[in-house]
């Protein structure tokens, strides 16, 4: 991209709804059309602005969860009941509305094939949803990076991207560890309970490999797991953070 | 300017009790600007000084057996939300101020993690304004305030400083956290003055 | 309200700087800490938005907005360094 082309306000631009997609109760994903869509890179957000007919306006974040190579941009918005933008998301829009954002956005917390790996991905939550856009794009080039993928979630039900993330799981570079905060079904043989360092640890890379680890989800869940995979020895140069808000998961 | 299909953002309700631009919420917002400090109260003190003959302090204990007050008001913040009705209960500034003799007439309010507002002492007098330690008859959280804030309902509520440990009097006026970066010095929600030259 | 980070002042910092800020580098003059402005700590539910280090607490950065108009504050930073545009 050109150095003029980059030095520039950020402008709102309009979107259109293409699809909605339910995830789980509460989640959906919103598949958006957007002319000259630059690309982005995965893990980048987009900010989005609602505006009411009295003029009234707000904005809030929301990672991007589909690949720089995909059709359409796509977001993933969990529902909070007391909300004030999510509810608008997940409950009202549809097909055919336009959406105004602003984006991409964000250079930290974004993974480019050129910074390798091995590749840990831990997220609670919504908190999966830039992970997502790493593991679409890493497939799409064909990367031969190494990643280990921790998802917590309260119940398996409210996981997100479960079918694609089991279907990941499959390939050899791939492995994806789910640990379930509140319920779990009597046949589940994955992991129960919140994320702590002993799980951190058997689900990831041992430090001395130097794994390069992406942690995103809830405030509270990210500070548990970075706290833990620094005492466990990572570098904490190579753990890279975003935080959503809100408590645990 | 684009309208959103289907978002009404959050209504604004009865103008005569709510202030422009304010909308109703029903639930307690969170405002901070920083860490949520938790002192001990065997060492709290709330304290009264600056331009004054001498400096009066009172210990949780002393400030618990101040006479108290019970009260229900509405409060607005300056972020737009409005909530109608709270109830308080904690000891008025009358009656700490009635300690501690003065002539100054402007106070800067300081808290726990070094919050500052100002406010002229006119407004915290004549039954304007209280420390409070408890909403809805519960001790406040610290997440609100707790052990204790001030109160001063008729200003926008970033004036009512969280965690407050006391007030500094001052014979000129000086601007505290928000009131420095561009935030209105007096922040009546009426006239809507929410930033330095409304 | 849990605290966010420097992730969610992207946009806001974009629009302002005409480039990515969230790897700027900084150095804070109250402890020493360095990092990037994505790893601040960044309070966004009061009035404004502070920003803190994530070492002490010490705010590094304060936002005000008023009617599209920004106020902003870096006297906590030292050396920031700009990343390239
Ligand atoms: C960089 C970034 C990326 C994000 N990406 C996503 C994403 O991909 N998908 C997604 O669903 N969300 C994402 N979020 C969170 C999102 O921006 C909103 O905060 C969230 O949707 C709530 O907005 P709301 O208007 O519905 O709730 P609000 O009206 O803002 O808040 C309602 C209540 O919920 C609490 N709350 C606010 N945020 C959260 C939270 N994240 N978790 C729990 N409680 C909360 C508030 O304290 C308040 O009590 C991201 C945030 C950031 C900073
Ligand atoms: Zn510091």
């Amino acid at each position: 991209m050109e150095r003029a082309a980059l030095l520039r306000r950020l402008t709102w631009q309009t979107g259109t709804v293409i699809a909605t997609t339910v995830e789980t109760p509460r989640v959906k994903t919103i598949a958006l059309a957007v002319p000259d869509w630059p690309g982005h890179r995965a893990g980048q957000h987009v900010d989005v602005r609602l505006t009411a007919p009295d003029g009234y306006q707000t904005q809030r974040s929301y990672s991007i969860a589909s690949a720089p190579g995909d059709d359409y941009l796509s977001l993933t918005v969990e529902r909070l009941d007391d909300g004030e933008v999510s509810p608008y998301l997940v409950d009202e829009l549809r097909g055919g509305d336009e959406l105004e954002f602003r984006g991409p956005v964000g250079g930290h917390f974004v993974w480019d094939e050129e910074f390798g790996g091995p590749l840990f991905l831990v997220g609670g939550g919504s908190g999966l949803v830039p992970l997502r856009s790493m593991l679409r794009h890493h497939r799409a080039i064909g990367s031969q990076v190494p990643v280990r993928v921790l998802c917590s979630a309260r119940s398996l039900e409210s996981l997100i991207y479960r079918e694609e993330l089991m279907k990941r799981a499959a390939d050899d570079l791939i492995d994806v560890s789910i640990t379930l905060t509140r319920e779990a079904p009597s046949s589940w043989r994955g992991y129960r309970g919140r994320i702590d360092p002993a799980l951190l640890s058997t689900a990831g890379w041992a430090a001395a490999e130097e794994p390069l680890t992406y942690v995103c989800g809830p405030t509270a869940f990210v500070e548990t797991a970075a706290a833990g995979l620094v005492a466990l020895g990572y570098d904490a140069g190579r753990i890279r953070t975003e935080r959503f808000g809100g408590t645990g998961v | 300017m684009a309208v959103t299909r289907g978002f009404h953002g959050r209504r604004a309700a009865d103008p005569s009790r709510v202030p422009p631009g304010q909308y109703v919420t029903r639930d307690f917002p969170v405002l901070s600007a920083g860490p949520t400090p938790y002192p001990q109260l065997d060492t709290w003190e709330f304290t009264i000084r600056g331009a004054v003959d001498k400096p009066v302090s009172w210990s949780w204990t002393d400030f618990q057996a101040l006479p108290r007050e019970q009260f229900t008001v509405d409060i607005h913040c300056v972020t737009k939300w409005t909530k109608l009705d709270v109830t308080w209960s904690g000891v008025s500034l009358d009656t700490l101020l009635a300690a501690v003799p003065t002539e100054a007439p402007y106070a800067v309010a300081f808290s726990d993690g070094g919050y500052t507002t100002n406010i002229p002492l006119a407004d915290l007098r004549r039954g304007k304004a209280w420390i409070v330690d408890e909403y809805d008859g519960r001790p406040l959280d610290p997440e609100h305030g707790g052990p204790a804030r001030l109160l001063v309902p008729h200003l926008y509520f970033w004036k009512s400083a969280k965690w407050i440990r006391g007030l500094d009097l001052r014979t000129a006026d000086q601007p505290g956290f928000w009131e420095m970066f561009g935030y209105h010095n007096y922040g009546d929600p009426w006239k809507e003055q929410r930033y330095y030259g409304d | 309200m849990e605290p966010l980070d420097g992730n969610a002042l992207a946009g806001v910092m974009h629009d302002l700087f005409a480039r990515d800020m969230t790897t700027m580098g900084y150095k804070c003059t109250s402890c020493g800490h360095t990092g990037v402005m994505a790893e601040m700590v960044v309070y966004m539910s009061g009035p404004g938005t502070v920003a803190r280090c994530r070492g002490c607490e010490t705010i590094l950065m304060m936002l005000t907005e008023r009617r599209g108009m920004y106020c902003i504050d870096m006297s906590g930073m030292a050396q920031p360094v700009l990343p390239l545009a």
